[in-house]
């Protein structure tokens, strides 16, 4: 079996634990210059070696979590109806009522787990002994060892047959156009659904002028925060310059939307 | 308009606007975001971005792309004006960031 020396000069197995893959120590060139603002500037980022969930965590995976702890999710525990109106337009809703289990029906057990917070998230990780990936993780880990490339794939604008995006449907209600994880191709380093499908949160704080101050080695975002990132855009965005790798996002922590789940990370260092 | 043109050019309405915003809203409302109407005076189509696209970091791109949606589907229209609520500008971020 190959073995991976990391900077500490600790020997590590490279055989990753089950569902996660491998992303190797390198440095890479994060943000791009042709974007928004918050994307700028290109810099170049040391990333320690750390393990990646192949896909993002699936209704089966999250309620298996559930059923050993018997946790209750941000969505769940809303006491009353939270409604969002501006100006007159209702928004999007969180209802009490909806929650992750809403749409975790049988027949989408392999499709990413939804309406789940910052705070479900990270307690999914913790339970599975993982962590959230940071942004820098993220990015990098999106990129599938392609440098300068505009989407997980390369630069060639994505078709139908690339992510599942464009998808907006009119009844916020209705059944998110989910679809099972893996459906379409990975990248250079075996990732699927790194682009659309779901937006996934990351562990940093996010802060728009991040890249102007950022360290170089191993970034772990703001020190705080008022929105946490979350990256890779999902089913309904009309846009394609979301699905590009360096394309940011940010939310509220405690916000569960009907298209944003996460996938977790490990350390090497920390494979049990 | 040309002197030869069998029709003259529609001017904007209320109801194409609206069913441009039918269109265009459902991606925006299932990020948590969405788009209000202002007003429609003299081919300037007015809208404030709201909810989650306020503090989206691609809000620029995301205006751009909403002021082209408009643009393409109401005819007449000759300008899209967007508002938001201001945010902190990016100087200013990066100003608040360095002094922690």
């Amino acid at each position: 079996m190959p073995n991976f020396v990391n900077e500490s000069g600790i020997k590590t197995e490279t055989k990753a634990p089950a569902g996660m893959v491998l992303i190797p120590t390198s440095d890479f060139l994060m943000g791009s210059d042709n974007g928004s603002e918050v994307e700028k500037p290109v810099h170049r980022i040391h990333v320690e070696a750390f393990y990646l969930d192949a896909t993002p965590v699936t209704n089966r995976q999250f309620a298996a979590f559930v059923e050993a702890t018997g946790y209750r999710t941000t969505a769940e525990r809303l006491e009353k109806i939270v409604q969002m109106q501006e100006g007159g337009v209702q928004l999007a809703e969180q209802l009490a009522g909806i929650s992750w289990r809403t749409f975790a029906t049988p027949d989408r057990q392999d499709h990413p787990v939804i309406y789940v917070s910052w705070h479900d998230a990270e307690a999914y990780a913790k339970w599975s002994g993982k962590r959230l990936p940071t942004e820098a993780e993220w990015e990098k880990a999106a990129r599938g060892g392609l440098e300068g490339k505009l989407f997980p794939w390369g630069d060639e604008a994505p078709g139908e047959g690339f992510a599942n995006w464009n998808r907006a449907q009119k009844d916020p209600q209705a059944v998110p156009p989910t679809t099972p994880v893996a459906s379409f191709q990975s990248n250079g380093y075996g990732l699927h659904d790194m682009a659309g499908n779901v937006w996934e949160w990351c562990a940093d704080w996010y802060l728009d002028p991040y890249y102007v101050l950022s360290p170089s080695e191993n970034p772990k975002g703001p020190e705080r925060g008022q929105y946490r990132v979350r990256r890779g855009a999902s089913w309904n965005i009309r846009e394609d310059f979301r699905l590009r790798c360096s394309n940011r996002g940010a939310m509220l922590p405690d916000r569960a939307w009907p298209n944003l789940g996460f996938r977790c990370a490990m350390s090497v260092t920390d494979k049990r | 308009m040309d002197q030869f043109s069998e029709t003259p050019p529609r001017a904007p309405t209320l109801e194409l606007v609206r069913a441009a915003l039918d269109e265009l809203l459902p991606a925006m409302i299932a990020d948590g975001g969405g788009a209000e109407f202002v007003s429609l005076e003299n081919g300037v189509a007015t809208f404030r971005l709201i909810g989650s696209c306020q503090f989206c970091p691609s809000r620029q791109l995301s205006a751009d792309a909403f002021r082209r949606g408009i643009l393409e589907r109401v005819p007449g229209v000759a300008e899209v004006a967007i508002l938001y609520q201001p945010l902190a500008s990016y100087s200013e971020q990066v100003v608040a960031l360095a002094g922690r």
